[in-house]
């Protein structure tokens, strides 16, 4: 099994004390104003490159296009149901993976026997490319809801099952001397300090999980044609009579769906974990 | 406890207990799930019985790999492989050059941010029609998708360089160009690694996703045939097959790493 | 009354590497017995032994005449590394009323414990604090108040101020002594530094190392109430330091 990662696959390293960044309210504006320069400075050369027309504009269109176009698709309720129904999917994927996998990354992580007996079996699961069920997934449950949150299921259980097993074996020694030594029974000490010390790798799992979980089900609707959902959307887009412009915009709104789905992850992590680095680790 | 009086004997017989540890869940997993196909019957869940005989019938057979086998995975490890190289090394120039020009920092960590969370698939389509559906398509494709979680690791890994080091260096008048090459991008090797990692899996995803919407050869265009003509064997074959291929990849790729980082604390 | 009996104590960690060897002492009922020794002399293998949290390889534990397998009922242990043992994620209070749920008590009642034994250890008001937000004193300070809520019928600490500075160590150590009698409990004081072993102390015992043994037991004459300048000052403190101090440098 490999070491818990975070979402760029970096071994989670606890922060230290102290170094929580605190950024004041002008040097957030700041990396703000920078961020949003950088992000257009972007736009800008992809502009000049699609007006340069080296690529039939047709098929790339500016920059500036697109923009609008994704302006129009966000107040657009057909874009919107598909953003709801590829939401539903992963969400509920990820919601059933986590059921699974962090009930069963406690006991790999608490029990040795468990480890070992399970680890070859997870090993061989894991190999396989989430995508390549698909096909059998159609075959057995159709093209439906079910079928997503399945798959997505099927790929977001290996980061929360890891980094749960991690964040486990991560307890202090030192803190469960303490739950033994005041005679704290097994189960309150899982709930109570188990857990909650695990909880920051669990929570880098869950980010991990709903970005595997997205493209892997984006993944679906655009292999199998699922009647809903943003890659169903880009699909028709593409192929009824290629609207370069509406599969620009749907593809930077997915990475925009991506991008906050990460970014809430964030903030509850902070909210949730306000520990962090502070104590046992 | 008895460890601490265990006699030499016993490490022999726990040793064989850990054996058996290890290996009793997998052969109970697979006898338990043949018994289940069978004793089921669906004709979507044959017995791994027969989707072993049929990968090998397939694959495995001729003294080693059958001639299929280099018609249907050759081209398809070729093009994840070369796409996600490419990806990599594309990543850790730009990933180099970013990170270490700091005032760029603010402004390009945003859009590779952003970048990276694309969901890649997404763009599968527009490569398509953009590109067509050759095989520069489908590497491009997969360059794509793995360029962005190096090129980001690669950035923080030079970044977060211990400053001390390159003080170091520069005390002792180390020329840039050596600081890179001995310093700088041994100290990022672990976080390139890692990203890289996260991208091989990326890699085959793509690349079963390219085959399967457009191509007449490759895994993906075995594996959606397979589907359609409802070959139900086969397309356990393929899944088996994916799996092995991805299971050998990534054990390779760790043997890599851990002999390219042998020397460091972990 | 006997509250704590070690009799011929031996632990041993793996083949031919012991850590304790035949040990025995008793700690009577209500008294400060103060272990001290070398490091590396197994003080904290025989807290744990005692605490239940390892077992003995040989001999036996027996707390109130029960012999120790597994953590007995009614002990209370104060870890040297306080920003380890408290749970980070659990407020001041939570952290002190944690052990206090196991023990079934009413809601009522564990907030009366909460408040007593934190006014106790003079953190009153402190409850909705964080762990890591306090000093490093303060955090024994919770340390502390966790274990007397508890209301142990005997203490066990493990070097428990070794990582605070000095003022910080020496105000511990007389709040260690106030609820000693404050609370009447029976406390077994782990510790390498002499001063504080001899200054907290009713008892003594000296450890030599390899492999942790009694090497000598003395009773210290001191009067009960002490004071960090008066008491340091009296012949007998000094007079003792230096046996004890003569002890660990002979064994050495």
């Amino acid at each position: 099994m490999n070491a818990p990662v975070t979402t760029t696959g970096v071994r989670a390293e606890p922060r230290r004390p102290g170094v929580r960044r605190r950024t004041s309210p002008r040097g957030a504006l700041a990396a703000f104003l920078r961020g949003t320069a950088g992000a257009a400075l972007l736009t800008l050369a992809f502009e000049v490159f699609a007006r340069l027309e080296l690529v039939d504009p047709r098929l790339l269109p500016p920059a500036g296009v697109i923009l609008g176009e994704a302006l129009r698709l966000l107040v657009d309720p057909a874009f919107l149901v598909e953003v709801w129904a590829t939401l539903v999917a992963v969400l509920g994927g990820v919601a059933l993976a986590a059921a699974i996998a962090v009930p069963l990354g406690v006991l790999i992580g608490s029990y040795r026997l468990a480890a070992l007996g399970l680890t070859p079996i997870i090993d061989s699961l894991r190999s396989v490319p989430g995508i390549a069920i698909i096909p059998l997934l159609v075959l057995v449950m159709g093209q439906g809801v079910s079928m997503k949150v399945t798959i997505v299921a099927f790929v977001a259980v290996w980061p929360l099952l890891f980094n749960t097993v991690y964040g486990v074996r991560g307890v202090d020694p030192v803190a469960m001397e303490t739950a033994r030594a005041f005679r704290v029974p097994v189960h309150r000490t899982w709930w109570r300090v188990v857990l909650p010390s695990a909880l920051p790798l669990v929570l880098t799992g869950l980010r991990l999980a709903l970005a595997t979980g997205l493209t892997v089900g984006i993944a679906a609707e655009i292999a199998v044609g699922t009647r809903d959902g943003v890659g169903y959307f880009i699909l028709r887009a593409s192929y009824a009579g290629f609207h370069a412009d509406t599969v620009f915009a749907a593809v930077t709104l997915a990475g925009v769906l991506g991008y906050l789905m990460n970014g809430i992850t964030v903030a509850l992590t902070n909210r949730l974990v306000v520990w962090d680095g502070k104590g046992p680790s | 406890m008895s460890a601490a009086h265990a006699p030499a004997g016993r490490r022999a017989g726990g040793l064989a207990q850990g054996l058996l540890a290890r290996l009793g869940p997998v052969v109970l997993a697979v006898l338990l799930w043949q018994w289940a196909a069978l004793a089921a019957g669906s004709p979507f869940f044959p017995p791994p019985g027969r989707i072993a005989g049929r990968v090998a019938e397939l694959w495995f057979s001729e003294p080693l790999l059958t001639e299929r086998f280099w018609q249907d995975a050759g081209p398809s490890v070729l093009r994840a492989l070369t796409g996600w190289l490419a990806g990599a090394a594309l990543g850790v120039v730009v990933g180099l050059a970013a990170g270490l020009w700091k005032a760029a920092a603010g402004y390009v960590d945003p859009p590779v941010n952003f970048l990276r969370s694309l969901p890649k698939p997404a763009i599968v389509p527009v490569f398509l029609l953009v590109f067509g559906s050759g095989d520069l398509m489908r590497i491009g494709l997969i360059t794509f998708g793995c360029v962005w979680p190096v090129l980001l690791n690669t950035m923080q890994g030079v970044r977060s360089v211990d400053p001390m080091y390159l003080e170091t260096a520069r005390a002792f008048h180390i020329p840039p160009r050596t600081q890179l090459l001995r310093v700088v991008i041994p100290a990022a090797l672990p976080k390139i690694f890692a990203g890289m990692r996260v991208t091989l899996s990326l890699s085959l995803i793509l690349m079963v996703l390219s085959e399967w919407l457009l191509a007449d050869h490759g895994l993906g265009h075995f594996l959606i045939t397979a589907q359609r003509t409802f070959e139900i064997l086969d397309v356990w074959a393929a899944i088996v097959l994916l799996g092995l291929l991805g299971y050998l990849l990534n054990v390779l790729f760790l043997a890599a790493e851990r002999r390219v980082l042998r020397s460091r604390p972990s | 009354m006997t509250a704590l009996q070690v009799s011929n104590l031996s632990k041993s960690y793996g083949e031919g590497n012991p850590a304790l060897h035949n040990l025995s002492f008793e700690v009577r009922e209500g008294e400060l017995l103060s272990i001290v020794g070398p490091s590396g002399c197994g003080k904290t293998t025989l807290l744990k032994c005692v605490a239940g949290l390892v077992p003995a390889t040989r001999g036996e534990v027996r707390v109130h005449g029960e012999e120790v397998s597994g953590v007995p009922e009614g002990l209370a242990v104060v870890f040297q590394d306080y920003g380890r043992s408290l749970f980070p994620w659990m407020k001041v209070g939570q952290n002190v009323e944690f052990p206090l749920e196991t023990l079934r008590l009413p809601k009522a009642e564990r907030q009366e414990r909460v408040e007593r034994s934190l006014a106790a250890v003079g953190l009153e008001g402190k409850h909705e604090r964080y762990p890591w937000q306090l000093s490093g004193g303060m955090q024994q300070r919770v340390a502390i108040a966790r274990a007397l809520a508890y209301r142990p019928k005997v203490l066990l600490m493990d070097e428990p101020f070794a990582s605070v500075d000095a003022q910080t160590r020496s105000g511990l150590e007389d709040l260690t002594r106030r609820v000693h009698l404050e609370f009447g409990m029976t406390i077994l004081f782990v510790t390498h530094d002499i001063d504080e072993s001899v200054y907290l102390a009713d008892r003594l015992v000296v450890l030599r190392r390899s492999p942790g043994s009694v090497l000598a037991e003395l009773v210290i004459e001191l009067p009960r109430v002490r004071d960090q300048i008066v008491t340091k000052s009296l012949p007998a403190f000094v007079r003792q330091r230096s046996v004890v101090a003569q002890h660990i440098k002979d064994a050495s």
